[in-house]
């Protein structure tokens, strides 16, 4: 028997007798889980003010804004990086589009047909996460030496290494069992397959959708151990540029074309975990 | 449906199977183009790429278990408190995410160069440069730490919210301190998470490239081994074995450890 | 001439896989503006039969008629039914008014020919002033009744309710199920409700088809169901009974125990005859203490229920029975009970044309015209 309703009093009631007694009785694991929240976050976020002091900084070696504010770093980074930022850019949203085009149609297989080879199409598109990048580009490069003029590897390396991420985000939007209910209503009200899609489906997975195209898209443009060994002069992409730019030229330089590149990476990060994206990342 | 399957399933074989399978053969042959396992052996018979597949391993694992140790809390934390900023705390910790390993690299010499920020507040301080570690072991360390964090803490919090109040607020009342609820009921609950936590952190500790590229000062790893191999003295057949080598004991410590949690899940 | 029943099932059956059906040879059929529950214990194969209905399953032998029409191999958008699912399955992305026109859009429906539909629906199911609300912003029943607006609004030749009551707050189930018959009876639209429990089939139902394990035990008023019951199963389920052998002693009686006779509704046919006993239908005898004219009945079990006593205990030589008392009992101790006067129970599976009338149900249908 369904008993939906008491439980949404029921539960309202439970959560504010456990915020009370939690207020009455601290909990030693509670007071160490804060301490080491406190102390993670520091630590992933200290170096970010930090980078932008640095970049700012007229001479760093010599400590804070030792030589007076700056933006000079900023304007050099920018006019060395502006060529590959663009590159990069363009790199990311043709993945994007491969992604999609071969992603949604796969992702809609797993989520909701019964096959015999379901399992093994999921192990397929997830082989990537278990094999290192370095093996991937040079496979690509072994396979296909003349390709990679072209800069076709770089864009395989990336697709390939994109898609299960594309394909974890959206299969569990497309199998909600409420959302399969809602086609199949709209279904007997006349809809027809296109209609259903489009009225139905994509606004119901929208927020999957667009958290998964952000977040193929910031792994592109921050994508490295792939595009290392794929890269060629004429399709050199951002964090390529940042790494040479960290073996050789200036820290201040380098933090600033890393702020020019977080600029682009950091805002679209929080949108997926605002899109619900604290799923995502157990692909 | 087939037509569905169609797309994913060419561009898996021309971009992924093929590749891999190529990569393969390239592996067991030798420098007169015969059938040999001689790539391999060099895993064993070379000091230095032994040492280079011991480096990985105990900076994977170390690096694996302090993320561990660190984000358990944390998650139970970020999961269980009423704290206003948990949200807030939350989106801090999966901004690493999208980071690449050169950039988390950058931020360790930040940190810890020579001119990183601790180092000179030393120098500020005690006339002295200390904690300038950034190019050793430890930075490397730091480093492996900081790209691990967010990945252990998304699955470790995923298990924490599926935690049952009941059950912990019945053992509460069953008589056990907030410890032995811990040690009793949480820890062998979120156990299958933690080895899901350990295999994600492993895997991408071996796989990492960017942050030892930026941060290696003579702490070889494998990646950077196979890297040189292939862009510095052009021995693709080696490159090639050290790779599915690489492959080989990442796929390993995924399955090995995913079908260890499946089995704490039971 | 005759007028075709709106919905005729003719020997469905469906089965995911060979050696499990799910629904086995169902004759049914539903007459223009019926109202028909499907009532049975979960898993007995209800919601199957509406899933069948609305297209969104095909049956794997048998035929499905609409208005005379077989409709068995439409698919669902090309059938014109209304599915309201227990969850109520809302667009929740659409606010009340978009979730109404949906099907009339779908089927391209002119404006002003939307606009008007979905205000007469909005009126028809007392909602005109939730119209711009989001979805999310409704109750339970505002949702309920939102869902069956949207299903009425393409005109379905038949609604499909599954469970429409489930999801509600059960103090506010009986209301909502007045509000919801009302509803039904003034739109006049042909009806086929599921649910588990069987107060609920009451209240709503012109017909009952009472489901067990993918059959229909028994379809008829629910007046017949109770007075008649084919079995123990539709006596049990359907009519909260405890079914107990008794003796005939006469044609109009029957000895369930010793000491306790009672008058049937029917004529008893054979020597020994099933009798379904409901908690109204014995009375423990306050004024005198045991004797050979009263049954003998041993207190297991008692509850409070604000009027009374529901009493369960053993009536010898006959089996558990369930009566009310308006005094408190003792646990153990015997007290002597009879048959309440002018009360006559039903005889159980007796009747060969209470078999009959299940299975015969479309030709019933068009001889109704």
């Amino acid at each position: 028997m369904t008993t939906l309703p008491d439980s949404a009093y029921g539960s309202q009631a439970n959560v504010s007798a456990r915020r009370e007694q939690r207020r009455q009785a601290p909990n030693p694991i509670m007071a160490i889980g804060r301490g080491f929240t406190w102390f993670a976050v520091l630590l992933c976020l200290a170096p970010m003010p930090l980078l932008l002091v640095v970049a700012t900084t007229a001479n760093w070696p010599l400590g804070f804004w030792a030589g007076g504010f700056t933006l000079g770093w900023l304007r050099e980074g920018w006019a060395t990086v502006h060529p590959y930022a663009l590159f990069s850019l363009r790199l990311a949203l043709t993945v994007l589009a491969i992604d999609l085009a071969v992603g949604l149609p796969a992702a809609w297989l797993i989520a909701r047909h019964a096959f015999p080879g379901r399992q093994a199409l999921l192990a397929l598109i997830n082989v990537p996460l278990a094999v290192p990048g370095i093996a991937i580009a040079l496979a690509l490069i072994l396979a296909y030496p003349l390709a990679r003029a072209s800069g076709l590897l770089l864009i395989a390396g990336q697709v390939v290494y994109t898609l299960p991420f594309l394909v974890a985000t959206l299969a569990p939007a497309l199998a909600q069992p409420a959302l399969i209910e809602r086609e199949a209503v709209a279904r007997t009200l006349g809809a027809s397959a296109m209609q259903r899609l489009l009225y139905i489906t994509l606004p119901a997975i929208r927020s999957a959708l667009l958290a998964a195209l952000i977040l193929v898209f910031t792994l592109s443009m921050g994508e490295f151990n792939v595009s290392f060994f794929l890269f060629t002069p004429l399709n050199k992409t951002l964090p390529i540029e940042l790494y040479s730019a960290y073996i050789t030229n200036r820290v201040e330089v380098a933090a600033a074309i890393t702020l020019i590149f977080l600029a682009f990476v950091v805002p679209a990060a929080i949108a997926i975990e605002r899109l619900g994206g604290s799923k995502i990342g157990q692909a | 449906m087939s037509s569905l399957a169609m797309p994913v399933l060419i561009l898996l074989s021309l971009a992924l199977i093929a590749p891999l399978v190529i990569l393969l053969r390239q592996s067991l042959t030798g420098e007169g183009g015969q059938l040999t396992l001689a790539n391999y052996a060099a895993l064993v018979t070379s000091p230095a790429y032994r040492r280079a597949l011991l480096n990985s391993v105990l900076i994977a694992v170390s690096s694996t278990a302090l993320a561990l140790a660190l984000c358990l809390p944390v998650a139970i934390y970020i999961e269980r408190s009423v704290s206003r900023y948990r949200n807030a705390l939350a989106v801090a910790l999966t901004i690493p995410l999208s980071l690449p390993g050169i950039v988390i690299g950058f931020f360790v010499i930040l940190l810890f160069g020579l001119t990183g920020i601790v180092p000179q507040i030393f120098l500020l301080i005690t006339g002295e440069r200390q904690f300038n570690f950034a190019y050793t072991f430890w930075g490397m360390l730091l480093g492996y730490l900081y790209f691990q964090i967010p990945r252990a803490v998304l699955v470790l919090r995923g298990a924490v919210s599926a935690l049952s109040q009941d059950v912990i607020d019945v053992s509460r009342t069953l008589g056990a301190t907030p410890w032995r609820v811990y040690l009793d009921v949480i820890l062998p609950a979120l156990s299958p998470a933690l080895l899901n936590a350990a295999s994600v952190s492993l895997a991408t500790a071996f796989g990492a490239f960017g942050t030892a590229a930026t941060l290696s000062r003579g702490f070889r790893v494998l990646p950077l081994e196979i890297a040189s191999l292939f862009t510095e003295s052009f021995q693709v057949e080696r490159a090639a074995g050290l790779s599915i080598a690489l492959t080989c004991l990442t796929v390993a410590v995924l399955f090995g450890l995913g079908r260890a949690g499946e089995r704490a899940q039971r | 001439m005759t007028v075709a029943a709106s919905l005729a099932f003719e020997h469905i059956s469906f089965a995911y896989d060979a050696t499990h059906p799910v629904v086995h040879d169902i004759c049914l059929s539903v007459q223009p503006g019926e109202i028909v529950v499907l009532v049975g214990p979960s898993g007995c194969g209800k919601s199957t039969l509406l899933r069948l209905t609305a297209g969104l399953l095909f049956p794997t032998a048998g035929r499905l008629l609409m208005d005379g029409a077989d409709t068995s191999a439409l698919p669902p958008d090309r059938r014109q039914v209304g599915w309201v699912p227990q969850s109520y399955a809302l667009f929740d992305h659409l606010n009340v008014r978009d979730n109404i026109a949906f099907g009339l859009r779908m089927h391209r429906a002119p404006k002003q020919e939307i606009a008007r539909r979905v205000r007469d629906m909005l009126e028809l199911c007392r909602i005109a002033e939730l119209a711009e609300r989001r979805v999310s912003q409704l109750s339970g029943g505002q949702r309920q009744r939102v869902a069956i607006a949207r299903a009425l609004a393409v005109s379905p030749r038949v609604l499909l309710l599954d469970e429409p009551l489930a999801a509600l707050d059960p103090q506010l189930r009986t209301a909502i199920r007045a509000d919801l018959q009302a509803l039904l009876r003034t739109s006049g639209v042909t009806t086929l409700f599921v649910t588990h429990d069987q107060a609920e089939a009451m209240a709503v139902a012109d017909r009952v088809a009472v489901l067990r394990a993918g059959r229909v035990e028994q379809f008829d008023t629910p007046q017949t169901l109770w007075r008649s019951p084919a079995n123990a199963f539709v006596a049990e389920f359907f009519g909260g009974a405890t079914v107990l052998p008794a003796q005939r002693v006469s044609e109009r009686c029957v000895r369930l125990a010793p000491g306790v006779d009672a008058h049937t509704t029917s004529a008893v046919a054979s020597a020994m005859c099933s009798i379904a006993v409901r908690p109204g239908d014995l009375e423990i005898i306050v004024q005198d203490g045991l004797t050979e004219s009263t049954g003998q009945f041993v207190v297991s079990a008692s509850e409070f229920t604000g009027d009374g006593f529901k009493v369960t205990g053993e009536l010898r030589g006959a089996g558990i029975v369930t009566l009310v008392h308006d005094q408190p009992v003792v646990l153990g101790q015997t007290y002597p009970v009879r048959v309440k006067t002018g009360r006559l129970l039903s005889i159980v599976g007796q009747d060969a044309h209470v078999l009959q009338s299940d299975t015969s149900n479309h030709t019933r249908g068009r001889r109704s015209s």
